[in-house]
């Protein structure tokens, strides 16, 4: 009997030994994933985690970090060559994922979404649909942005004037605010070619216009249109920084940081690269308000994406659940990240890291006549850009812009057919 | 086995750059040119499509085309025109004995071995139009301040500065070794004849150097043709398209806008503009050689 019993009690314990392992397993133990991430304040706010999920999973991650358009480019390089290595990047839905779900370089993440804890409802619904395709889901939102106004509090109050809520009184406040010996200028915002489309997006919408009319075809040289790029041009050569067309967000953020604008119109999601109180002086001084036009975009500016070809999608759909999760997501909205999700912004501990008065502006462009689009939704889109961006800086040189708009009309409709024929084949 | 190999030596030694030209000149040739003549978006779902010459068609057609060719060959002569023009000043400067000569060729080498893309970087710090140097300097001297790659119209004349800024040395190295190389007996019977300074410049020293001259502004041409990684590092073709040569529209095209018949047919299309010049290179080359 007692011989039994030793003998059952082994078994329980042998079994007991047995069991703890498939408790605590990690399955991609010792699995490497090589993940490609944009130079964005998501990425700061997530790399001190990244050792927790090495931790949780025993997965080790081959962190690699590029600027936007250099991230770009060498996806597409690499997906083009069906690369087996790359296993988890972050993509913009309004930039290059369409293109990439037609090419078939994403893997189907309609599983991973569909998972119980990663909530699919809790997303905000226009932000998933721009991953979607037929009844798959290729891409999970992490960024939300919005165009907001950034304006220096001390210069307004030393001025007396208003905050402003209309493009006039924009205009007003960037003539008034304008001290070229002094070193300030009135207003900064992107320049640059194609990166300042999206920027200009707010101007366009609030004269009254849009990238596209109704039945699809390119709208940029319509009345509307040219009046947007006229004030947008005629704002920043007057009140802008001298060489302002070949500024790109890192620059304008840089030179508003460095105390040389009174107002900045940008994405409300790089306000830590603006304000963030190491390097800018005007940190204290900083005040934030809706974009000061009857509409702006509310978009959704980054997401996760697992690479098509990639041997391990199982390893990179755990990361991307943690990445992408709610927990995750919460952290690093409590970080300064707006988040993808309805819930974070719920949380009051989350939004500690946003000054009050921008969670109030986030809370408020919900409100307001946002649109989900700050660049043309086509398939070509970075091509598109280069054509409107061409209209914008020859209106911010003061060139014939009725005439610029005409030939960057054409050329992006030239685009919008190419995509047409290529659809149709 | 040693006489079989022997017996194919021939074969044997020219092997390694038979497999070379096959695998690393004609067969991405080869793919290019069928590329240039598809449709494809680099989809893993669809394969390229015969299009013929849609593509070249459609750059014929397209002013952003011939501007970005017109652009290339103003960047690489104007470029080279003020290298060859200084680098054969410094060299005459430096053809003589005097102290310091071998730091002062040193230190005007420099340039040359500094990395292309921390170069764009630093000169756009220099041109950065509020907190530059170049308008520092500019305005120190009473001039008004430029906007330098900030604007339309001066973007690709400020690339140009910083072109021969880095290439001019390189020049002038070539030429002065072909200076070096000129016998002394010519310029000793025309110090006798009482041939001034400039006279021995003009009439010993440039026609006897003008093969290496040739040469040196040659491979430079080819060279400037061909500058990529500058405006990228800069530019990027911008402001507008007035820094967008043949070289990042191509880069632009495929990578950017996922067009690969439409960059390879703009490859193809510089390709016979390389291809043209160094055709030129070689009768050129021919027609100027000279003996002592």
């Amino acid at each position: 009997m007692k011989k039994l019993l030793a003998l059952a009690l082994g078994l329980v314990l042998l079994l007991s030994v047995a069991a703890v392992p498939a408790e605590t397993q990690k399955p991609f133990e010792g699995t490497e994933l090589r993940i490609l991430l944009a130079n964005h304040m998501w990425t700061n706010a997530l790399r001190p985690h990244l050792g927790e999920f090495e931790e949780l999973t025993g997965i080790k991650l081959n962190i690699e970090e590029y600027a936007e358009d250099q991230l770009s480019q060498k996806l597409a390089i690499e997906l083009a060559a069906q690369s087996k290595e790359l296993d988890v990047f972050m993509t913009r839905p309004l930039q290059e994922a369409k293109q990439m779900i037609t090419n078939g370089w994403l893997y189907d993440l309609t599983a991973v979404l569909d998972d119980e804890a990663m909530d699919k409802a809790d997303f905000f619904e226009a932000t998933l649909a721009l991953y979607k395709s037929g009844e798959q889901y290729f891409g999970i939102p992490l960024v939300t942005e919005r165009e907001i106004l950034y304006y220096r509090t001390d210069l307004f109050e030393e001025a007396g004037i208003a905050v402003p809520t209309t493009l006039d009184e924009l205009w007003a406040a960037a003539e008034a605010l304008t001290d070229v010996d002094a070193g300030v200028y009135g207003i900064v915002s992107r320049g640059l070619t194609a990166a300042a489309v999206t920027q200009f997006s707010g101007y366009l919408y609030s004269m009254g216009g849009d990238w596209m009319d109704a039945e699809g075809n390119a709208n940029v040289d319509s009345p509307e249109a040219i009046k947007a790029f006229t004030f947008y041009g005629d704002l920043l050569r007057n009140f802008g920084p001298p060489g302002v067309t070949s500024m790109h967000w890192q620059q304008c953020a840089a030179l508003y940081a460095s105390g040389k604008a009174a107002m900045y119109t940008e994405a409300d999601a790089i306000f830590n690269n603006a304000v963030n109180a190491e390097e800018s002086v005007v940190a204290d001084v900083t005040g934030y308000a809706l974009f000061p036009g009857d509409s702006f975009y509310n978009i959704p500016s980054w997401g996760l994406s697992v690479g098509a070809f990639t041997e391990k999608a199982d390893a990179a759909a755990e990361f991307v659940k943690w990445a992408a999760g709610k927990d995750m997501t919460a952290t690093l909205q409590a970080a300064g990240v707006p988040g993808a999700r309805v819930s974070v912004y719920g949380i009051p501990e989350a939004n500690v890291a946003f000054p009050p008065q921008l969670v109030e502006v986030i809370g408020a462009a919900g409100t307001k006549d946002a649109r989900g689009y700050d660049r043309p939704l086509i398939t070509s889109v970075s091509k598109a850009r280069d054509y409107i961006g061409q209209a914008i800086v020859a209106a911010i040189e003061g060139g014939d812009v009725e005439a610029a708009a005409k030939l960057a009309n054409e050329g992006f409709q030239s685009v919008i057919d190419e995509d047409r024929a290529a659809a149709g084949q | 086995m040693s006489r079989w190999v022997d017996r194919h030596l021939k074969i044997i030694f020219i092997l390694p750059c038979l497999l070379f030209i096959l695998f690393m000149v004609l067969f991405p040739l080869g793919y290019n040119i069928f590329m240039s003549t598809s449709k494809w978006s680099m989809s893993a779902l669809s394969s390229p499509t015969f299009v013929g010459f849609d593509n070249y068609l459609f750059l014929f057609r397209s002013q952003r085309f011939w501007l970005a060719v017109g652009r290339t060959i103003y960047y690489a002569f104007v470029g080279v025109f003020f290298q060859a023009l200084l680098g054969i000043a410094v060299a005459q400067m430096l053809n003589r004995a005097f102290l310091g000569k071998g730091l002062a060729k040193t230190l005007f080498l420099l340039p040359v071995v500094a990395t292309p893309v921390a170069v764009g970087m630093v000169w756009q710090l220099i041109y950065e139009p509020t907190i530059g140097l170049g308008n520092a300097i500019l305005t120190g001297m009473g001039f008004k301040p430029q906007l330098f790659l900030g604007s339309t119209a001066t973007a690709l004349n400020a690339l140009i500065l910083i072109d021969v800024w880095e290439w001019t040395p390189m020049v002038m190295l070539m030429v002065l070794a072909g200076m070096l190389a000129i016998p002394r007996d010519p310029y000793e019977s025309a110090v006798v004849d009482g041939a001034t300074a400039f006279q021995r410049f003009r009439y010993i020293t440039l026609p006897l150097a003008s093969p290496t001259i040739l040469v040196a502004v040659l491979l430079r041409l080819i060279d400037a043709i061909k500058t990529f990684d500058i405006i990228y590092a800069t530019t990027k073709g911008g402001p507008g398209f007035a820094t967008e040569t043949i070289n990042i529209y191509a880069t632009l095209a495929t990578f950017q806008y996922y067009s690969f018949g439409e960059g390879a047919a703009i490859t193809m299309c510089f390709f016979v503009i390389v291809m043209g010049m160094a055709i030129l290179f070689n009768a050129a080359k021919k027609r100027v050689e000279v003996d002592y």
